[in-house]
C-alpha cells in the first residue's frame, strides 16, 4: 500500500555488540502508519572471525534493512535515515528514494524552501522551515537533480505540521520501552 | 676367706692391708669444662619443590638437595595418552552455529507506537514573531502543532519539552504553535496561549 504523503524513518543501530533496526512510517503529521521493528543481532565470536570485516555491512545493510523494507506495508513517498552510511544501501537495497537528513549549525538560509549546496557531495543545505537551522540533506550518489528537488519540496511541506527529526527520537524510545518489556 | 679375715683384723687389731705397686693401671683422670655449646638444627627442609610434569615418564630421581624428601607416588604421577595416527575415517565435522546471521525476525509495533507521544522542542530563539502585552515574558515556544488533534500536552519539566497526544483521525488541519507566557507581578503566573 502506498500512502498518499508520507514519509519513512529508518535506523540501524549497533550497541553493545549487537545490531537492531527499526522503520517508522508517519504521514506529514507525524502521525505512525507502519512501525516494524527487528530483533537485535548478536554475532558470536566464530560468527565475528568467520565473517571478518564484511561483517557489519552484511548485517546492516543486506540483513537488517532487507528485512524492515520487506516487511514494511505502507510505503514511504521518501525514505529518511540519520546514518550517512546507509543512505545509498537503502536506496539500492530498497529501490525506493532515500535521503539523509541532519541538523546543522550553519546560519538560517534567507527564506523557507532556499536550498544552497554542502560542503560534501550530493548534499544540501535546505531551509526547511523558518523556525529552525537548515538541514543538512545528503542523496544518494548519481541520484537526479530533480529526484533531489521533489525530495526537497516533501521535506518542506511536511515542515509545516511536524518536526522532521523528531521521529528519530520516538522510534528510540519505542525501541527503549519494548526491550524493557 | 681374705675379706672375712680383713675385717676382722680391721675390727679387733685396728689394721689394714695395705697394697702399694705399680702394676695398678688407672686411666688418666678427664678433665671437662663447664661451658656448653648449643647446636642449631633448622626445621626447614632444603628441598627444590618440582612439578610433577617436569618429573620424565618412569624415571623418578630425588632432586640432589631433597634432604630425604620423597614425591609421593601420587603427587608425582604424571598423566598422558598415547599420539594417535588420525586418519580421515576417524575425525569428526561439526557445523558451526551461524544459522542466525542468515534470518531475522521483524516485528509490527505499530500499537506501541501510537501510544507514543511527538516531542517538541523549544524553539523560541528561532521565532521571530513573538506577540506578547505588557507584563508578559515569554518562556518558549512549541510548535507546528495540529491545534484541533491534540488530545493531551504535557510539558516535560526536566528537559523543557512539550510531550503531545494527537488524535489519529485525518480529518484535522488547523496548524498553529504554542506559546508559554510569564505573567510579571504577584504569583507570576505561566500561561499557554495559542498563536
Amino acid at each position: 500500500m502506498a500512502a498518499s504523503s508520507s514519509l519513512g524513518y529508518i535506523i540501524v543501530d549497533g550497541v553493545e555488540g549487537q545490531i537492531r533496526g527499526a522503520s517508522l512510517v508517519v504521514d506529514l503529521r507525524g502521525i505512525p502508519m507502519d512501525f516494524r521493528y527487528t530483533d537485535p543481532i548478536r554475532p558470536s565470536r566464530l560468527e565475528r572471525v568467520l565473517y571478518g570485516s564484511a561483517l557489519d555491512t552484511y548485517l546492516r545493510e543486506e540483513l537488517v534493512l532487507q528485512s524492515l523494507l520487506g516487511a514494511v506495508e505502507v510505503k514511504p513517498q521518501l525514505w529518511l535515515c540519520n546514518d550517512l552510511d546507509l543512505v545509498a544501501p537503502l536506496k539500492e537495497t530498497g529501490k525506493v528514494r532515500a535521503a539523509f537528513v541532519a541538523a546543522s549549525s550553519h546560519a538560517p538560509l534567507e527564506a523557507v524552501g532556499n536550498i544552497e549546496p554542502a560542503n560534501e557531495p550530493n548534499a544540501i543545505l535546505l531551509q526547511a522551515d523558518a523556525v529552525s537551522a537548515p538541514l543538512r540533506v545528503a542523496f544518494p550518489p548519481a541520484s537526479r537533480p530533480d529526484e533531489a528537488q521533489q525530495a526537497a519540496g516533501l521535506l518542506v511541506e511536511a515542515s509545516k505540521t511536524m518536526e522532521l527529526l523528531e521521529p528519530f527520537t520516538r522510534i528510540q524510545k519505542a525501541l527503549l520501552s519494548l526491550g524493557e518489556e | 676367706m681374705a675379706g672375712l679375715r680383713d675385717s676382722l683384723a680391721r675390727h679387733f687389731l685396728k689394721q689394714a692391708e695395705v697394697w702399694g705397686g705399680s702394676d695398678l693401671s688407672l686411666d688418666a683422670p678427664g678433665v671437662y669444662t663447664l661451658r656448653r655449646s648449643v647446636a642449631a638444627h633448622p626445621l626447614r627442609f632444603k628441598m627444590p619443590l618440582l612439578h610433577t610434569s617436569a618429573l620424565p615418564l618412569g624415571q623418578r630421581r630425588q632432586p640432589p638437595a631433597s634432604n630425604g624428601f620423597r614425591f609421593s607416588p601420587v603427587s608425582a604421577k604424571a598423566r598422558g595418552e598415547r599420539v594417535r595416527r588420525y586418519t580421515a575415517k576417524n575425525l569428526k565435522v561439526f557445523s558451526a552455529p551461524l544459522k542466525n546471521l542468515g534470518r531475522l525476525k521483524v516485528h509490527n509495533g505499530l500499537n506501541r507506537m501510537r501510544e507514543l507521544p511527538q516531542e517538541r522542542t523549544n524553539r523560541l530563539k528561532w521565532q521571530t514573531h513573538r506577540p506578547k502585552e505588557p507584563g508578559e515574558a515569554i518562556l518558549a515556544w512549541y510548535g507546528p502543532l495540529i491545534e484541533d488533534a491534540v488530545i493531551k500536552l504535557t510539558l516535560d519539566k526536566a528537559r523543557g519539552t512539550l510531550l503531545v497526544w494527537y488524535d489519529p483521525q485525518p480529518r484535522h488541519s488547523r496548524t498553529g504553535g504554542l506559546y508559554l507566557y510569564r505573567r510579571m507581578g504577584a504569583g507570576e503566573k505561566l500561561e499557554w496561549r495559542w498563536v
